[in-house]
């Protein structure tokens, strides 16, 4: 009977022995990839990496060619004396030029791989990805590429909006029909410092066109739930407060406001059927961090004329870009997915909203309430 | 064979734990694959195929209930020798241990073709099969009351994980579960009858009865646990649709593991890896009931010692589960298994329950005359 008691646990013991085993110190863990063409219909994949080895883990690449990315991989195999593992890439690049023909092919293996993280962050290069993951090499930033950029794009995301663009998001985004995927851009400057520099748009997989940096916010804003704890700055034009100002600071031309946003939530209707119209009311909250300029801020007259500029300035801007995703035929506000919510569809089929998206109309509500100035006017 | 089971007090259990007896077993890996094996027909509807489901599942239950409540206390084998005599009864019987024997394989190889595809693509399926069937044998030599024991510790231990779908559920995006009430009503049910692998299990029900000490308070823990994991179903499919785009969803072999696969926190940074490890817990009490009913059933309708059979079937399981096959013939498998259940479990109660109640008229009326 004591036999069979403890019988299980022999065997428990002895079959541990057939598990595979990894030790720390013989493996390359890569923290961050990037892709781009090379010659001969071939992709080059660069990797960023530690090893354990030394008593100091240091950042290395390693590059590999290959018709596959796990191809690249083990011809990139070939030169570390370490297994390279992806288990936790936190980051991934593609090189502008994959990005224009698409990028469905070079993501597979992140969606099929069980090994690889769904909330690694997706980026493009403005050049390519190997130029710019190599720029670690000589540039000021100290240790690691792949989580330096992946920290500059989570910090700079409070609440998981853009630039924080995970990889089941975009893998999402890529097959809806009623939504298009963005996507940072970064790119050095002189000194080899990567920055995030704009914005890409893509129709699907295929990189179209670039915004600048700074339409961040109006797509942020126009991101589900609410958003708060950004930082932008915004010019107005000083003639409208004329008669609240004194003689001598009449001929400047511009003031500039940073503000803090405090609270933002949108909410998007369709309100007419033809032409096909969509309402969309923003609300924002916000507290001036900094001003620059001559501005009385204890009239309440002044504060309220301020709010009504920037409800214009905000307007014009996201009128403009409407103009521009209308041009470009792409969809990155997901104003698809309303559209196919609104005519009942469970899906929408690919060319629906394609063909629909340029003629509709778009209006914006803006409504901005300034709460505070800070501890001084 | 006695078709009244004769139960000693000692091994019987207080209803109660039939809640967690019902949950472990419809626990398990159908439940992984169940958001992408439900969606294709009713699509963003399958929440309402879900409820069909469920409400399909009460009345089954209920069914069953009415069958076994015209015996004194008697188990599925006992009634059908007792309504179609010893030779048929014997051999729907056999149906029955089959269709056990088969679940449990396909749960098996489900769960090794997990581990080989997420931690150790190169582990021999029988460390797995074996280090399972150790602990089942080991269990259920402890007997009917170490089972629930396992059952009711299990449950607390696993269904903690489902805690952490709160991470994908805070990004989720709402606009692709809407619009309701589009699809067709073939649709619906056809989405509602792909819900069946994640709900087999109710026939345990069938097999524990006789084991119940207290019958009377039965009702109220059976409808929470096929609530319960209706409830569970329902919620993952919801997180799943809302993270996945529309159109991959169906290609996604485990939607629920891959759902893990965002999380990550500051001290540990693979959650998934140990999701897939710790659902070891979810498959151990339900290949231990299967492998239990298997055993019993053995005992029941041919008188083979259970402590004989045990060992002998546990070789066989650990045998067939060796040959690892490809992801298609396990996926044939869970067809097969899920069509033998949806006919055995779903249909044929509704069968049964007329001929218990002609047989119970037949031998009232002779009994007066």
């Amino acid at each position: 009977m004591i036999f069979k008691q403890i019988l299980p646990f022999p065997i428990l013991v002895i079959l541990v022995g057939c598990v595979q085993t990894y030790h720390i110190e013989e493996l390359a863990i890569v923290t961050a990839s990037g892709t781009d063409f090379a010659e001969n219909d071939q992709i080059e994949e660069t990797f960023v990496y530690f090893d354990f080895e030394e008593k100091k883990a240091l950042p290395k690449i390693v590059t590999g060619k290959g018709t596959t990315i796990v191809g690249a991989a083990m011809d990139a195999r070939l030169k570390v004396k370490f297994r390279l593992i992806p288990d936790k890439m936190q980051l991934k690049m593609y090189g502008s030029e994959v990005a224009k023909q698409g990028l469905t092919p070079y993501i597979d293996m992140l969606s099929r791989d069980p090994k690889q993280i769904d909330d690694m962050a997706i980026v493009l290069s403005e050049t390519t990805a190997k130029e710019l993951l190599e720029s670690q090499e000589n540039s000021p930033i100290e240790g690691d590429i792949g989580q330096h950029l992946e920290e500059i794009i989570k910090k700079n995301s409070p609440n998981n909006e853009f630039p924080y663009v995970p990889l089941n998001r975009f893998l999402a985004e890529i097959e809806d029909h009623g939504i298009d995927p963005i996507l940072p851009i970064f790119s050095t400057d002189e000194k080899n410092t990567p920055k995030i520099t704009s914005i890409a748009l893509f129709r699907d997989d295929k990189f179209i066109d670039k915004l600048p940096v700074k339409d961040m916010l109006l797509f942020n804003l126009l991101e589900k739930g609410t958003v708060k704890n950004h930082r932008f700055e915004i010019s107005l034009p000083i003639e409208p407060f004329n008669k609240f100002l004194k003689e001598e600071h009449t001929e400047l031309k511009h003031v500039s406001i940073s503000f803090e946003l405090i609270k933002g939530n949108n909410t998007t209707q369709i309100v007419k059927d033809d032409p096909l119209t969509f309402q969309t009311n923003i609300n924002m909250d916000l507290s001036i961090v900094e001003l620059i300029g001559p501005m009385p801020l204890k009239n309440p007259e002044v504060v309220n004329l301020m709010e009504k500029e920037i409800e214009k300035q905000f307007t014009t801007r996201y009128e403009k870009l409407i103009e521009t995703l209308q041009e470009l035929n792409v969809d990155p506000i997901g104003l698809g997915n309303k559209y196919r919510i609104h005519q009942r569809k469970q899906v929408l089929t690919k060319t629906e909203w394609r063909d629909q998206f340029p003629n509709v109309d778009v209006k914006f509500d803006i409504n901005v309430t300034i709460l505070d100035y800070g501890v001084h006017s | 064979m006695d078709i009244n089971v004769q139960v000693k007090p000692s091994i019987q259990i207080r209803a109660f734990y039939l809640y967690f007896i019902i949950t472990s077993t419809q626990f398990g890996v159908g439940i992984l694959e169940a958001p992408a094996a439900i969606f294709p027909f009713a699509k963003q509807d399958v929440l309402i195929s879900i409820l069909i489901a469920y409400a399909y599942m009460m009345i089954v239950l209920f069914v069953m209930l009415l069958i076994l409540k015209q015996y004194k206390n008697a188990d599925i084998f006992g009634i059908q020798v007792d309504l179609f005599g010893k030779w048929i009864g014997k051999l729907i019987g056999i149906v029955w241990l089959a269709y056990f024997s088969i679940s449990l394989v396909s749960i098996l190889m489900r769960y090794i073709e997990i581990i080989m595809v997420f931690l150790y693509p190169a582990l021999p399926p029988f460390v797995t099969t074996s280090l399972l069937m150790a602990l089942t044998v080991y269990c259920i030599l402890g007997g009917f009351r170490t089972i629930v024991g396992v059952c009711f510790l299990f449950f607390f231990l696993t269904q903690v994980v489902f805690i952490l779908l709160y991470h994908p559920m805070m990004n989720l995006e709402f606009d692709r579960i809407l619009p309701i009430f589009q699809a067709s009503i073939p649709d619906l049910l056809k989405s509602a009858r792909e819900t069946t692998y994640s709900f087999l299990g109710l026939e345990v029900f069938f097999l524990v009865y006789p084991f119940v000490s207290n019958k009377q308070n039965l009702k109220k823990p059976a409808i929470l646990a096929l609530s319960y994991s209706a409830f569970v179903v329902l919620m993952t499919t919801i997180i799943s649709i809302g993270y996945f785009s529309l159109h991959t969803i169906e290609g996604i072999s485990y939607p629920v593991l891959t759902l893990f696969r965002g999380i990550a926190y500051p001290f540990i940074e693979r959650l998934d890896y140990i999701i897939v490890v710790e659902w070891m817990m979810v498959i151990l009490p339900n290949c231990i009931i299967l492998y239990w009913s298997i055993t019993y059933g053995l005992k029941r309708l041919f008188s083979i010692p259970q402590r004989k059979s045990l060992y002998i079937i546990a070789f066989v399981v650990i045998v067939v589960t060796s040959f690892y096959q490809s992801k298609q013939v396990i996926d044939k498998m869970i067809d097969i298994v899920s069509q033998i259940g949806f006919w055995l479990i779903f249909v044929y109660p509704f069968v049964l329950l007329p001929i218990v109640f002609i047989k119970k008229r037949y031998k009232k009326g002779r009994g007066t005359s």
